[in-house]
């Protein structure tokens, strides 16, 4: 490029200012650009500053709430390197009781620790600070020196970290005093022994009151078994003695035992039904009830039973009472039979049974008079026991109000209102004729079968009988043996006699001779069983309910299957075939030695079979059989119809057991 | 910078009455008073170069390849340590964006540099540049100073017609460049 010279000084001259003023210019804006830009830097720089202020305000803060943390948690924060002398803070020299200055080593701590802790303490410094062992979460717990008062304790916690190549690079972590802790710790620890053992011996002691309480019930129920059995003997010899001719003198006397003797046998009742009631858990059954049917044949029980009650009690149902409810049917009757029963005993005042009702629940309150002194107290608070036991198991509430003039108890049942059952014989109403000549046996016997919830008729000799049983609609007929006129066999044969069903009505004799040949000979007339007298009332009805098909055991199967599969499963086929044959052989055999001991009146004989049998329906869950057999230490109250019942009950299991052998086995087994 | 080095151009190559001359007759609102700390319209820089070529009677384009030639030895005085720190052309030319420009976005807020993107091809070099300024010129110069100042026997080459404001250079073999 060619330079152009100016042609003259005037020109360069004015070359020259231009070039002044653009560097002036120039200047000026490079100064008002610099100026401009210091500012903010300044501006830049003051904020700047201002944020490292509150920054170190902060961390000041941070600081301090760490160290006053630090102080409430009785701990301090210390880290300690290979090459910089170890960071504390403050709290260390409190903790260890001496003056930490800066640049100090873990090691040097070992001068406060107990002597005891001093080997493990070296041990713990070695770990956390020497080469060689790999990074970890150290923790470690020792004793402190101290000259007097308990021990303190301190904790250590360190994180260890390691080089590359394992040499030691720092630890970081806290120390910490533990002796409050570590003390309450001991305490509920302590306490919690402590509160072990109390629990287990209140636990000892609740089960020696148990089993003390059993054996009470157990003695009181084979005492009262013991008794009633010569005292239903009694009951009937007194009945026999006054229907003889006695003179009007005679005839209180006799009056006056019966009733010492009925007032006994209720007694007797009450205690047998507690002691039932106490030997486990209440058994409930569900089944529909039909109230009014119900309570009425319980009036009617007790109106018949005691001449003197027939005016006085008198029955209330609430028109808008359900007709039929879900409810245990014979804890039902039980309840209420001990509270008319006991408002009967108490005075001679009217006895007012009334039944209300309310949304779900049942209300029944029996009113009488006071309990007079007379009273027999102990009987009194057994029946109220038992019914208290019974209302507490169904879920519902006895209330007992007593003033001078009357006593009035009630109770609350909650109930489902059902539909009443279209057809089902274990509620149908049955009707059984009770044949005999004496009119205190049929009383006796009517009433039993009453409470039981079964309609009577009654007959005084054979002839009436048969005649009863010529119009039909009986269900069964209990009939005596030895009656004027025409005796229980013949009239028993003219009823077999009879074409339709009433020729095959079942017939239960009643004798008291307990002889195998009058057995023998009824048998052949055509009864279905013979019962030798005094009979108690579970005995018949448990008889009248298998002739009537509604045995309570039908509820209950012959076999829990599962139980026997439990069993049988386990083995081969092969094996299951002599398993069985064993089980079927020991069953046979314990009935046929439970017969000949029935038979022999041997208890002792009778008590070894229940118990073999016990034993192989609990293994092979026989529950039919089992439900039948009594506790074993009553082996002599098994009789003849209870004896029927177990060897039907055996044969059911063993044909039901036969039955599920050739089933295929639940698990899918060849 | 690019102002006042382009005035420092002027000067150099023809005198100051030259670079007067062309600021006279380039007529800037600023009259060419020019700081390098200052921020110009590019139409200053488009302007002087018209009247530089007017006067000389040289291509404006050849004007620029060469004021781009002459500021890379400015750049060389101002910042050798950058320089300094490459070993090659295409070294420094593929950190140009990375980090030449982003230093002079952080000294320089307002500043808006230039797009440039390298494109590895073989022995070949893609330079590719883009800008709000149609300085596309000056940056060949600058290129071709930077392959002389590192001994690239390479030639340089615009691939395509491009124009001022956006273009790609070709930086390979002089035996493998068009002719």
């Amino acid at each position: 490029m060619t330079a152009i010279e100016p042609p003259d000084a005037d020109q360069r001259i004015a070359m020259l200012e231009r070039q002044l003023r653009r560097a002036r210019v120039a200047l000026r804006e490079a100064e008002g650009l610099l100026e401009t830009r210091a500012r903010e830097l300044e501006r830049s720089n003051r904020e700047l500053m201002a944020r490292e202020q509150a920054l170190l305000e902060r961390l000041d803060t941070d600081n301090r709430m760490l160290l006053e943390a630090e102080r409430i948690g009785n701990f301090a924060t210390i880290r300690e390197t290979r090459d910089a002398p170890a960071i504390a803070s403050a709290p260390l020299s409190d903790l260890l009781g001496m003056p930490v200055a800066a640049g100090f080593r873990l090691a040097a701590v070992a001068s406060q620790v107990h002597a005891l802790d001093q080997g493990r303490f070296r041990d713990f410094v070695h770990a956390a600070t020497g080469d060689g062992p790999p990074a970890a979460m150290l923790d470690f717990a020792h004793r402190l020196r101290r000259e007097a008062g308990p021990p303190r304790w301190l904790r250590w916690r360190l994180q260890r970290r390691i080089t590359g190549d394992g040499q030691f690079l720092d630890i970081t972590g806290t120390v910490q005093d533990i002796s409050e802790p570590r003390a309450a710790g001991r305490r509920v620890q302590t306490l919690q022994l402590l509160d072990t053992r109390r629990t287990r011996r209140m636990l000892r002691l609740a089960r020696d009151v148990e089993s003390a309480e059993r054996a009470r019930i157990a003695f009181l129920a084979l005492m009262s078994h013991d008794v009633r059995t010569p005292m239903t003997g009694l009951l009937g010899m007194l009945s026999l003695l006054g229907a003889t001719s006695l003179t009007a003198d005679q005839r209180r006397q006799v009056g006056l035992a019966q009733r010492g003797a009925e007032q006994l046998r209720l007694l007797l009742d009450e205690i047998i039904r507690l002691a039932e009631d106490d030997s486990g858990q209440l058994a409930l059954e569900q089944a529909p009830l039909a109230l009014r049917s119900t309570l009425e044949s319980i009036v009617d029980f007790w109106r018949s039973a005691r001449p003197d009650a027939a005016a006085r009690v008198t029955l209330a149902i609430d028109p808008g009472a359900p007709e039929w409810v879900s409810l245990d049917p014979t804890r039902f009757r039980q309840v209420v039979d001990n509270l008319v029963s006991d408002a009967l005993e108490r005075s001679g005042e009217r006895v007012a049974v009334a039944l209300g009702h309310r949304p779900g629940w049942l209300r029944l309150g029996v009113d009488g008079g006071p309990a007079g002194a007379a009273a027999n107290s102990n009987a009194r608070n057994l029946a109220i026991a038992v019914c208290q036991r019974i209302v507490d198991a169904l879920g519902g509430r006895l209330a007992r109000t007593t003033t001078a003039a009357a006593e009035r108890i009630e109770i609350g049942l909650p109930v489902r209102i059902v539909e009443p059952p279209e057809h089902d014989p274990a509620t149908e109403a049955s009707r059984i004729l009770v044949v005999d000549d004496v009119e205190t046996n049929r009383l006796v016997v009517c009433g039993m079968l009453r409470l039981h919830g079964i309609e009577t008729v009654e007959a005084a000799d054979g002839v009436e009988a048969v005649a009863r049983a010529t119009e039909g609609s009986l269900s069964a007929i209990i009939m005596d043996i030895a009656m004027p006129e025409m005796d229980g066999l013949e009239a028993t044969r003219r009823i077999r006699a009879l074409p339709g069903a009433i020729g095959k009505v079942p017939i239960i004799g009643l004798t008291a001779h307990a002889g195998a040949r009058e057995r023998d000979a009824a048998i052949a007339a055509g009864m279905n069983v013979c019962l030798s007298r005094p009979i108690d009332r579970q005995t018949l009805t448990l008889v009248v309910d298998r002739h009537l098909g509604r045995t309570r055991a039908s509820a209950t199967p012959a076999i829990n299957q599962n139980a026997f599969r439990d069993i049988f499963d386990r083995f081969d086929p092969a094996a299951r075939a002599t398993l069985f044959h064993h089980f079927e052989a020991d069953l046979a055999d314990q009935v046929g030695r439970l017969a000949q001991a029935v038979a022999a009146v041997d208890a002792t004989a009778a008590g070894r079979a229940v118990h073999s049998l016990t034993g192989i329906a609990g293994t092979f869950g026989l529950e039919a059989l089992r439900r039948l057999l009594p506790a074993t230490d009553s082996g002599g109250t098994v009789n003849e119809a209870t004896l029927a019942e177990i060897t039907a009950a055996a044969q059911a299991a063993v044909a039901a057991a036969r039955q599920l052998l050739s089933a295929p086995p639940t698990d899918g087994d060849p | 910078m690019i102002f006042t080095e382009l005035v420092d151009f002027m000067e150099t190559t023809g005198g100051a009455a030259f670079a007067d001359a062309v600021l006279l007759r380039a007529d800037l609102p600023n009259d060419g008073a020019f700081t390098a700390v200052g921020n110009y319209p590019a139409s200053y820089a488009v302007d002087m170069v018209a009247a530089a070529s007017a006067i000389t009677g040289i291509d404006g384009n050849i004007l620029c390849e060469n004021y781009g030639s002459f500021l890379f030895t400015r750049l060389l005085d101002h910042f050798p340590q950058i320089v300094a720190s490459y070993t090659s052309s295409n070294g420094l030319l593929r950190h140009v964006a990375s980090h030449i420009h982003e230093e002079v976005r952080v000294l320089y807020p307002d500043a808006k540099p230039p797009l440039i993107e390298t494109v590895d091809d073989g022995d070949a070099l893609r330079v590719r540049y883009e800008s709000h300024r149609p300085f596309a010129h000056i940056a060949f110069g600058l290129i071709r100073a930077c392959l002389v100042h590192y001994g690239d026997p390479r030639g340089i080459q615009w691939e395509r017609a491009g124009s001022a404001y956006s273009a790609t250079f070709r930086i390979a073999p002089v035996a493998a460049l068009a002719p």
